[in-house]
């Protein structure tokens, strides 16, 4: 099958081929050493490969190639697989020492799916803490945290590696195996850590049926270090500690930092030079005011940060932002009176706003001169009155969820006429996002009015989930297709975007959104629409 | 197995491509069938590009060795997948399930010989999930490890480990 031609270039294209192979070897040592964290500098001796070509088949088996090519596997199995290859030979006995990421949580150190770890009781399902909820699928403590811990603490001293780049655990712990942790944690500082991540929650498999004390983690490990390796630090349930009168600045790498349920104080976070990306989810700070002067940070996210009065939680009454560089921001601090930013750069804002805010917010947007992109959950509906004075001269796109209010019981009559006002003052917007959070068919329907007041000239497309016919959703529909002079298409459905919240599966009940399309059909027919071609029901 | 291998290549086709392009480049297996394929698909594989670059695109019929004319066109798939950005889990799993034990471990070394970085890490997540909660005797096995440790020594190291040794799924029948 083989023709002349292609015979020929084989003898001289076989020594180039060697040649440069040879040379490519060396390259991709160089930059494996910086790209590829899973391979150690000291392995390029074994690179002397595979460069005769034509002789031999290269290698029989995967066993004979080099450490850094094995190590592609290595960092692909579970930590109990892992460890499990030290056995197989000598050559094989340190290897996995080449692995440089660590991950333990109940999959890698026990099972690796569900069925098993229920089947051998690692997992069992117990009366929820949350009233909706009748089982919760939990851990069994007594069966496997002494295991897991003793795990390991095991693996960590059989370790052999020099370096150890990343560093996981996500396991219900607490603050009964501090001593422990605290040996972890120096242990791989000293091997040049930059990741660390200490999932204390121990999702999805956590307790919420018992009383805890967090873990400290503790400045003092980082004392003799410094930790200058540390880039990326993750902590859930966990109290962060900082000695009295401490002095030193433990994280001068530190670029991300994501907090969730800690207790940490503002100080802290001050003093992070190189932060880049700040999480600050439902933890208590020690002050009301949450106050941020950063010149590195850029992205920013805080969700309900509280303070302790006695037993009482107080959402925090103060954030003041002092942030040149920091260009996107999600923020729930449930008050919006005491918001001072100066954030000349943000353009990507989510904004949580709640009853009767709504001013506060569009005064606030009005200071952010590239804003470009803004997401508001708001709590309740936008009012008919809403006045907004200072237009959002570069906002392009806007999303608006609209969430019940928990005290509101009434069935809210969702009047959407006041997002026109938002549209009118939003000149340059592409793409307007609209989505109701459990809508519901309201008795009192009124006729849908032609609001000439309005029009808008950029705009191009326009989504309205969470709609199931009524009046408000057919006048708003209407009045866009007639005054939005570039509309190109507007999207209804009943239908939310699932990637809003997954969890919640609207899929279980399909007659209801056939009903619920079948009404904005009929309700669209019965009206004289204008620019029907750009009507899409989903 | 080897003769498995050598019956199936008889009825392999080679790949059809445009007989009026000139720029197609033959990549010749082991076992000396041509396989003409775009250049756009070298460059998937850094060995092949940089002999094409070494020597100005001139010659653009490649040896391969090392590599049968059997695993080769699942190399050249892969690599047409992932030019057009059509690797795709469904893909992945679609293409992992043609293949036995035998057939991953041996495209596992043409990968690392044509130095084809997104096969070499796909197919490492392939072998870790076909060893995953294996005996160390399997594990060998598939890996053609040889025990060079004395019985006392595995035994040692065996007790020394033993806190890791729960619960191991039984041996698969080998393939080969």
């Amino acid at each position: 099958t083989m023709s002349d031609t292609s015979l020929t270039p084989n003898v001289t294209g076989n020594i180039n081929l060697k040649k440069r192979n040879a040379k490519r070897k060396g390259g991709r040592t160089m930059s494996d050493a910086t790209s590829n964290p899973n391979v150690e500098d000291g392995m390029k001796s074994n690179l002397t490969t595979h460069i005769n070509l034509k002789k031999v088949k290269m290698f029989d088996h995967i066993s004979q190639l080099p450490d850094c090519i094995l190590s592609y596997i290595l960092t692909k199995l579970s930590m109990k697989d892992l460890l499990k290859t030290s056995i197989l030979s000598k050559r094989w006995c340190n290897l996995w020492a080449l692995r440089r990421d660590l991950y333990f949580d109940v999959f890698n150190v026990f099972e690796n799916n569900e069925e098993e770890l229920l089947q051998k009781g690692y997992l069992f399902d117990i009366p929820s803490a949350h009233c909706f909820i009748i089982l919760e699928r939990s851990i069994n403590l007594e069966l496997s945290l002494d295991e897991f811990v003793r795990w390991v603490d095991q693996f960590l001293k059989h370790s052999n590696a020099t370096v150890i780049d990343s560093f996981l655990v996500n396991f219900y712990l607490n603050s009964q195996q501090q001593t422990t942790i605290d040996n972890w944690i120096s242990l791989v500082i000293k091997r040049g850590i930059q990741r660390i991540d200490l999932l204390f929650k121990g999702s999805p498999y956590g307790r919420c049926d018992r009383p805890r004390k967090y873990y400290k983690f503790s400045f003092n490990l980082f004392l003799e270090s410094n930790a200058s390796t540390l880039k990326h630090l993750s902590l859930e349930c966990c109290i962060i500690s900082i000695p009295p009168n401490c002095n030193f600045i433990p994280f001068k790498s530190l670029s991300f930092l994501s907090l969730k349920w800690v207790k940490v104080d503002g100080i802290f976070i001050q003093s992070l030079p190189q932060l880049e990306e700040l999480h600050l989810i439902e933890c208590e700070l020690k002050s009301s005011i949450l106050k941020m002067v950063s010149s590195s940070l850029c992205h920013l996210k805080v969700t309900s940060c509280y303070v302790l009065f006695g037993n009482s939680k107080k959402f925090i009454e103060q954030c003041s932002l002092d942030c040149l560089k920091l260009t996107s921001l999600d923020y729930d601090g449930h008050d919006l009176a005491n918001l001072n930013f100066n954030t000349p750069m943000l353009n990507n804002f989510h904004l949580v706003v709640s009853y009767s805010q709504h001013l506060i917010a569009f005064r606030l947007f009005a200071t952010l001169p590239k804003l470009e992109s803004l997401q508001l959950d708001i709590y309740s509906t936008v009012p008919t009155s809403l006045k907004i004075t200072q237009r959002l001269e570069h906002l392009k796109q806007l999303n608006l969820i609209f969430m019940r209010p928990f005290d509101f019981l009434q069935k809210l009559d969702f009047d959407l006429s006041g997002i026109l006002t938002i549209l009118q003052a939003s000149p340059l917007l592409q793409k307007l996002s609209i989505m109701i959070m459990s809508p519901e068919i309201i008795e009192n329907q009124k006729d849908a009015r032609d609001l000439e007041a309005f029009s808008h000239d950029e705009v191009k497309v326009i989504e309205l989930r969470g709609c199931v016919g009524n009046w408000y959703e057919i006048e708003f529909a209407m009045n866009v297709m007639k005054y939005a002079n570039k509309l190109e298409r507007i999207v209804l459905s009943p239908y939310w975007r699932d990637d809003i919240d997954e969890s919640l599966d609207w899929n279980s009940n399909p007659a209801w959104f056939q009903n619920g399309r079948q009404r904005i059909a009929e309700k669209l027919q019965n009206e004289e629409v204008v620019g029907r071609e750009k009507l899409v029901l989903i | 197995m080897a003769e498995e291998v050598s019956s199936q290549m008889n009825s392999l086709s080679i790949s059809e491509t445009n007989p009026s392009s000139s720029a197609t480049i033959s990549l010749v297996s082991g076992d000396d069938i041509v396989f003409k394929v775009e250049p756009t698909i070298a460059k998937e594989m850094e060995t092949v590009q940089s002999f094409i670059d070494e020597t100005d695109g001139k010659i653009t019929t490649i040896p391969l060795p090392n590599i049968s004319s059997h695993d080769l066109p699942y190399v050249i798939e892969y690599c047409e997948k992932s030019i057009a950005g059509k690797i795709t889990k469904e893909f992945e799993a679609e293409f992992v399930k043609k293949l036995n034990n035998e057939e991953v471990k041996e495209l596992f070394l043409a990968a690392n010989y044509l130095n084809i970085k997104k096969l070499l890490d796909f197919l490492s997540q392939v072998i870790a999930d076909r060893i995953a909660n294996k005996s160390v005797e399997y594990v060998r096995r598939y890996f053609g490890i040889e025990n060079d440790f004395t019985p006392e020594e595995e035994a040692k190291l065996r007790e020394e480990l033993a806190w890791t040794f729960t619960g191991v799924d039984p041996d698969d029948e080998d393939e080969n």
